[in-house]
């Protein structure tokens, strides 16, 4: 018996280092990297987390809906459809494979910030939950467009609400209604990571983006075979 | 194999029903032809019958088991040929086959043999974004077979090649069939139907208007006469009825008379058969 999972694992893998994106997040990472590596990091924590935060947020929310916006031109979701391939592995591929290329790049440029001084189990916690969310909304995103300049106006729909929580993040406002937004969790881990961050907001975040990322597959499936199948097929 | 009873089915926030309470079986190692014009509902019923559309009325019964009651294992026994080209552009045609066929539970069969068989081996290692349209429609062509399925589905296999390789496809047809495959062919090409088919079914706004082997239906529609084209101080025709023709005194003397030109039996063409049946000529495209 086959594990299909780790077929489309394979591939998937293999598909992003084809299509360039393994390319240009390296390039990218090797960027902020070389930045920091000549840059004095010391006081600049909370720059940094946020900094980092956004890979996992643009790997997440635009790489896999490049990816997906690929395929859809190619049609190639309807082939897969037809194989023994569920749609549930197709996803759970996707969001492993960019997860796995979020946390190398987000590593690199951590190492690169704090070669000693951060919180492994935190970052990598933080990477993780942070891209998955945002690769699931990318999905969902990218099931309501048909090309990528339809995408381009999404963006902001979801990137500004994801921004609030800087509000709070940089001292500048205070309430409990940016807890409710999951970047404020996400924001929470990163900070944590590299600094020192009650234990009550860590529980919360790690809780949150859990919780987040349930609800989140099951909305990103529903919408692959809601929209994005059966608007190709018709 | 293929058994459907009373299929009914509207797409999504459509009041009008798009296929309309089929009925049809079709036998292990046999190709069945779908024939009707754009909008007729042969696209829509092939993808009822690989379920990329669900909510359906009636039955539809595959290998003996309802298709609600399949897993997705059931796409191990069915191959797909769309009518588009459908490939991961940056991926050379070898890859798009190596990456579907890793999905199914067969070991893939001999890609580079099934390259081969097209034309296409050597672009094997080309990516598939510089292959021409008719290079695509063959590598959609072999992807169905890369599992060695027992039934295909094949929506206008020949559709932007040139008579070359619509030969080459057409022969690989006729000897799937060989090796008992049973093949669901939709298209608008009643030469195609007429060459390939053991029966046919013409389909119009969604309902079967008439079902059969072609030669049947041809004859059924055709005239019992034999045409004879023959040279006397000019070209000149004639025709015989067919019954007793070997006793027909002036067919026997034209033609050891005169140097015969041509002899055609007025059969109907599948085309006649389809406009005489629905009243209406196929087009190009379909839903």
């Amino acid at each position: 018996m086959k594990n299909l999972w780790f077929q489309s694992l394979k591939w998937d893998a293999f598909l992003i280092y084809k299509y360039g994106i393994v390319a240009v997040a390296l390039a990218i990472a090797f960027l902020y990297s070389a930045v920091f590596l000549f840059l004095n990091t010391q006081g600049m924590e909370k720059m940094i987390a946020l900094l980092i935060f956004t890979d996992p947020v643009m790997y997440g929310f635009l790489f896999t809906a490049v990816m997906l916006l690929f395929e859809k031109d190619a049609n190639t979701h309807q082939v897969l459809a037809i194989t023994p391939l569920s749609s549930k592995k197709y996803l759970l591929s996707k969001v492993f494979v960019f997860t796995a290329l979020a946390l190398v790049t987000s590593s690199f440029i951590i190492l690169a910030a704090y070669p000693t001084n951060f919180h492994a189990i935190i970052f990598v916690l933080a990477v993780c939950l942070s891209s998955s969310l945002f690769i699931f909304i990318g999905i969902i995103g990218v099931s309501f467009v048909q090309n990528f300049n339809q995408f381009i106006l999404i963006i902001p729909l979801v990137l500004a609400p994801v921004c609030f929580p800087f509000l709070d993040y940089f001292d500048w406002f205070h309430s409990w209604m940016l807890y409710v937004i999951p970047s404020q969790a996400c924001l929470i881990l990163f900070a944590g990571s590299v600094s020192s961050v009650s234990t009550w907001k860590l529980i919360y975040a790690l809780l949150y983006l859990t919780l987040w990322n349930v609800l989140a597959y099951h909305w990103a499936l529903k919408s692959y075979q809601k929209r994005i199948l059966k608007t190709d097929l018709k | 194999m293929i058994n459907v009873q009373n299929l009914t089915y509207s797409y999504p926030n459509q009041r009008d029903e798009t296929i309309k309470n089929l009925n049809f079986t079709i036998a292990k190692g046999e190709i069945y032809g779908f024939l009707g014009p754009s909008g007729a509902g042969k696209s829509t019923t092939q993808k009822l019958l690989i379920r990329l559309l669900s909510g359906f009325s009636g039955n539809i019964q595959v290998l003996g088991r309802l298709l609600k009651n399949w897993d997705n294992s059931y796409y191990n026994h069915i191959g797909v040929g769309f009518e588009l080209p459908n490939h991961y552009a940056k991926l050379t045609g070898l890859e798009n086959l190596q990456l579907f066929a890793s999905f199914y539970e067969k070991q893939p069969t001999n890609l580079m043999a099934l390259l081969d068989r097209v034309g296409l081996a050597d672009a094997a290692h080309k990516k598939t974004q510089d292959y021409s349209k008719g290079m695509k429609m063959r590598l959609n062509f072999i992807r169905a077979l890369v599992h060695d399925p027992e039934i295909l589905f094949f929506d206008e296999p020949t559709s932007g090649l040139d008579p070359t390789n619509a030969r080459i496809i057409k022969d690989i047809i006729r000897e799937l069939k060989q090796h008992g495959k049973t093949i669901f062919l939709t298209t608008h090409n009643m030469h195609d139907a007429d060459e390939l088919c053991d029966r046919v079914a013409f389909i119009t706004q969604g309902s079967i208007q008439a079902e059969g082997a072609p030669k049947e239906l041809k004859r059924q529609f055709g005239k019992p006469l034999l045409q004879v084209e023959y040279m006397n101080q000019g070209t000149h025709s004639k025709e015989f009825e067919l019954s007793n023709l070997g006793k027909n005194q002036e067919f026997l003397e034209l033609l050891n008379d005169f140097p015969i030109l041509n002899m055609h039996s007025k059969e109907a063409s599948l085309d006649e058969v389809f406009i005489a049946l629905t009243g209406q000529k196929l087009i190009l495209t379909d839903v």
